[in-house]
Formats: C-alpha cells, structure tokens, sequence
C-alpha cells in the first residue's frame, strides 16, 4: 500500500511538473504590468505611446484679502472690499499622470462683466492684474499626491487668512503660470499648488455693479524628449 | 463729500462682497486626457510627405467645442524648453507645413472620438534639422452664468526630424574657466557649449583635471536643467549654446593645471580638447592666450 501511494504521488508531482500551462494560464497578479510595446511608426522612427493625463480640474474661490484696498484704513475697520487696490485670492492644485516630461500652465485669464450696458464697470488693473504662480515644488506619488491640500481657509482680518492664501497675495504681482516638470522618472501621478491673485485697479471706476465672470483655460502638455 | 465717500464705500462693500464671495466660486470640473498621442515623433526627407493621426476624445455627456492652436519650445542657456505661441497666422514657421483635415475649429459629440488626420509636407529649402510643433488642443467648457469658467487644453508635440547629407554636426566649446564660490568655497568649472548644426542631440562631456600630470578629478559637464533632472547628459537644441558646470569636489592650490575634456554630441564623438588653466590665490583661473588658436577648431568632431 505505501508502495502504491508513493508511486501515485511521484505520478502526480510529474504531472503537475510537465504540465505548466496549467498554471501559466493564470498570471500571478491581477492586473499586470501594462510592458506591451504600444509602438507608432512614421518614416523610419518608432515612438512608444506615452502620455499626459489631466484628471482632475482645480477648484477655485476667489476671497477678499482684507486690507488690501489702497484707501483702507485697518485700525478704522475702513477697509473697502471691491475699492481701488482690491486684491482677491485664492488657488487650488492641479493634478496630473504623466510618464514624460510636461508643462502645465495656466492661460487666457479674462475677467468680463456680463452686462455689456455696464459703461462704468471693473477694471482689472494693467500691470500685474492677475498673478498666477504655479509652485515649482511637485508632489510625487499617488500618497503625496492625494495628501496636496491647497489651505482655503479665510477670515476678516490679514491674519486668520492661511499661509497659502497670504503666499497668492505676496505672489500678486508675478506672473509664473508656466512650468516644466520632471515627470519621466520614477512616478506617474504628479500634482502642484496654484496660487491667483486678481487686483482690481488703481484708478478709474472701478464700483460698477453687475456680474462679472473669468475664464482661464489650464493646459497639461508634453515637452520635447532630450 | 464724506456722505460721496459713506456711500461710495457702502455700495462697493455690498457689491462685490456678493460678487466675488458668491458669483466667483467655481464648480469643480473634472476631465480627462482628451489628445492622443501625446509625442510623434517623425524623420523625413525635402519634399516629403508624410501623414500622422491624432485622436481627440470628448468624454463628456454633452457636446464640446474644440480649437487647434500652434506653439513650439524654445530652449534657453541653462536647458530648459519655454514655450512660444504662434499668435498671427503671418508668423511662419514648420507649422505652415501642417494641414488637418478636421481644420482649426471643430465640434464632437459627447463621448465620441474625432479622428483628426494631418498630413505634414516638407518643403525642399530651408527645411533640415529638428523641429517641433506642440499642436494644442483646447476643449471648451460652456460658459457658466457666474463664477470662473475653466477650460482644458492638451495636445501633441511633433517632433521632425528632417535629414540631409551626412555631415557631422559642428559644435564649438567656449570660454573654458574655473571659478570659486567665496561662500562654500568649491570650485565650478563654466563652459559654454555652442551646437551650430540644425540638430538636435545628447551632449555627454567630461572633463579630467590634472595637476603635475596627476589626476585630480573626473568632472561631468551638464546644464543645470540636467543637473536638477539628474540626467547623465544635456539635451542640446539645434543652433543653440547652453551654459555646463560642473563641481570639483577637491582644494585646488595656486598653480598651473591641465584641463582634457572628452564626449560625444548625437551619437558622434568630440576631439579631445586640452588646455591649460592657471588657477589664482583667489581660486579663479587665468586663461592662457589661445586668441591664435580658436577653441572651435579644438572641439570639432573626431574626423
């Protein structure tokens, strides 16, 4: 009997042994690695598909930076809201994957009343209106990643605003709304804070009420391969 | 004139307190890549013709409008690309040589794909060399009644190469020097490397540093948009010269040292050049005369 059972195992074992494809039908991970080359030929040069993915737009609240009004006088609560000088921020993150160098930049930032009979109306000032600052620290990673959190928090004085809305309103008057990052090593998701900073001249009439609506338009694109 | 001012500012506050508090918050929006492929790269000849596909995705429940602008990268002396638009059909450019069969405006209906054909015709003249055209994609998100409204944009860099007769590309190595940083008191070698020829390459250049026939240091030269990518070479743009650095982790004592500086640019390698240096009390170099043997003529590839 022991016999018997010791040939039945050994006949198993040599089985199973010379019988891979049994296994090898099944992979060991449930979604594997996506290795297959995804190849484009044009002329003699063959380009593996790579790419830029933009998955999430930010969100945006433009909030009142107290005291920034050029007639405000802080110690007499006499700051004036949407006066000359007004400066409104506010910023998010973008997050992107990308296993190729790319540019993100913010552009075409317009702001518009919407009632085109409004002769007096706002006026975003000429020279340095609009800040835009994309910060050139990137996070990597998809746990960096999700913990980016762009800090909204905003109150009635200078100081109850957070260190990322007082940052767009130090950062008003520049203008870095375009920036390479170095995004073929190592990770796929990628994600930076932006910072808006919009000052409402300094002269001229510059109380017209009505609504007012911005556009900008956010790009995620590749650059040239080194 | 105080009851102006009373007004004035009671009208402002309500104003755009409402405005700016309440019209400008932004719905959040969420897209994906709608451009694809993201990089093509082509090589041709003069009077070529060649076609290349891209695809366009709406992935949205309702339909979007679409443009097609033009822009292409630039690169500045320390490597890095910056964009420039093509803002007036006037400005010529290998985006001229582009034709979509879509046009620049089109629309797509929600979750459906729009194939966009191109077809690139080189011209005979003026046309060798690397170029590159990031062809833009802009989907336009509808207007909202208040608030900001953002559009999203990606697109497709071509990347053209177009060959000529086989000559090797002309580079010129400029105004070797050493310098000391008086703060952290490490010595940088600067260099400027000039590529003249219409291509683009990978520059991978090292220079040995001798002192009495001693080797003191194996020194990597990069650009600072290299060095900050840590790649082991720089990427250099056709008629282009970038600025390299490179550390020397060692003391260097006054004295005379020799400087040997091999590589190799697109594939092709460098003569080697040697000269000497003669560094200062200061920790700075003092350039020999080289006025009657140009430094260009030095570095010219290996024939």
């Amino acid at each position: 009997m022991k016999i018997f059972n010791f040939k039945l195992v050994t006949l198993t074992s040599l089985l199973l042994l010379i019988s891979p494809s049994a296994f090898s039908v099944y992979g060991t991970d449930d979604v594997g690695n996506d290795s297959t080359e995804k190849t484009t030929t044009y002329g003699t040069e063959v380009e593996v598909n790579e790419f830029v993915l933009l998955d999430a737009m930010p969100d945006i609240e433009l909030y009142y930076y107290p005291y920034s009004a050029t007639d405000a006088d802080a110690l007499k609560s006499e700051d004036v809201p949407g006066g000359a000088g007004s400066v409104y921020v506010g910023g998010g993150e973008i997050r992107w994957h990308a296993n190729i160098n790319s540019t993100i930049s913010i552009d075409d930032f317009t702001l518009t009343n919407t009632d085109t009979d409004v002769i007096d109306r706002n006026t975003v000032a000429v020279s340095s209106g609009v800040g835009i600052v994309l910060n050139s620290i990137m996070s990597k990673g998809t746990v960096a990643v999700a913990a980016l959190n762009f800090d909204e928090t905003h109150g009635s004085t200078a100081a109850s605003m957070s260190a990322d809305m007082t940052k767009a309103y130090s950062d008003r008057n520049f203008n870095w709304s375009s920036w390479n990052y170095d995004t073929d090593a190592g990770h796929t998701d990628f994600a930076v804070k932006f910072y808006i900073a919009v000052t409402l001249a300094e002269t001229g009439s510059v109380q017209a009420a009505g609504i007012y609506r911005a556009n900008a338009t956010v790009r995620a694109l590749p650059t040239v391969s080194s | 004139m105080n009851s102006n001012r009373l007004n004035k500012t009671t009208a402002s506050y309500t104003i755009f307190t409402l405005l700016w508090t309440a019209l400008l918050i932004t719905l959040p929006i969420n897209s994906t890549a709608s451009v694809s492929p993201p990089r093509i790269k082509i090589e041709a000849k003069p009077r070529d013709k060649m076609s290349f596909n891209i695809e366009v995705k709406n992935k949205h429940d309702s339909p979007r409008s679409y443009k097609v602008s033009y822009s292409y990268y630039i690169q500045d002396q320390d490597g890095y690309q910056k964009e420039v638009k093509v803002e007036s059909d006037s400005q010529t450019g290998p985006w001229n040589w582009i034709k979509l069969d879509s046009g620049q405006n089109f629309k797509i209906a929600s979750k459906e794909n729009l194939s966009i054909n191109g077809i690139l015709n080189i011209p005979s003249r003026n046309s060798l060399g690397f170029h590159n055209v990031l062809l833009t994609v802009t989907e336009f998100t509808p207007r909202k009644k208040a608030g900001v409204t953002l559009n999203y944009a990606s697109g497709s860099l071509i990347e053209l190469t177009v060959a000529g007769s086989k000559k090797r590309p002309k580079t010129a190595l400029l105004n070797p020097v050493i310098k000391m940083n008086k703060e952290s008191g490490v010595n940088i070698v600067h260099l400027d490397f000039d590529n003249q020829s219409p291509y683009k390459g990978r520059l991978f250049l090292e220079m040995h540093l001798r002192h009495n026939k001693r080797l003191i240091a194996k020194i990597p030269l990069l650009t600072e948009q290299s060095q900050k990518s840590e790649q082991p070479y720089s990427s250099i743009f056709p008629k282009n010269l970038v600025k390299l650095t490179g550390e020397i982790d060692k003391t260097l004592e006054p004295g005379d040292y020799e400087i040997r500086i091999t590589g190799q640019f697109n594939g092709v390698r460098l003569r080697t050049f040697n000269q000497t240096l003669t560094i200062d009390e200061s920790g700075q170099s003092v350039i020999e005369d080289n006025s009657d043997k140009p430094l260009s003529t030095l570095l010219k590839p290996q024939q």
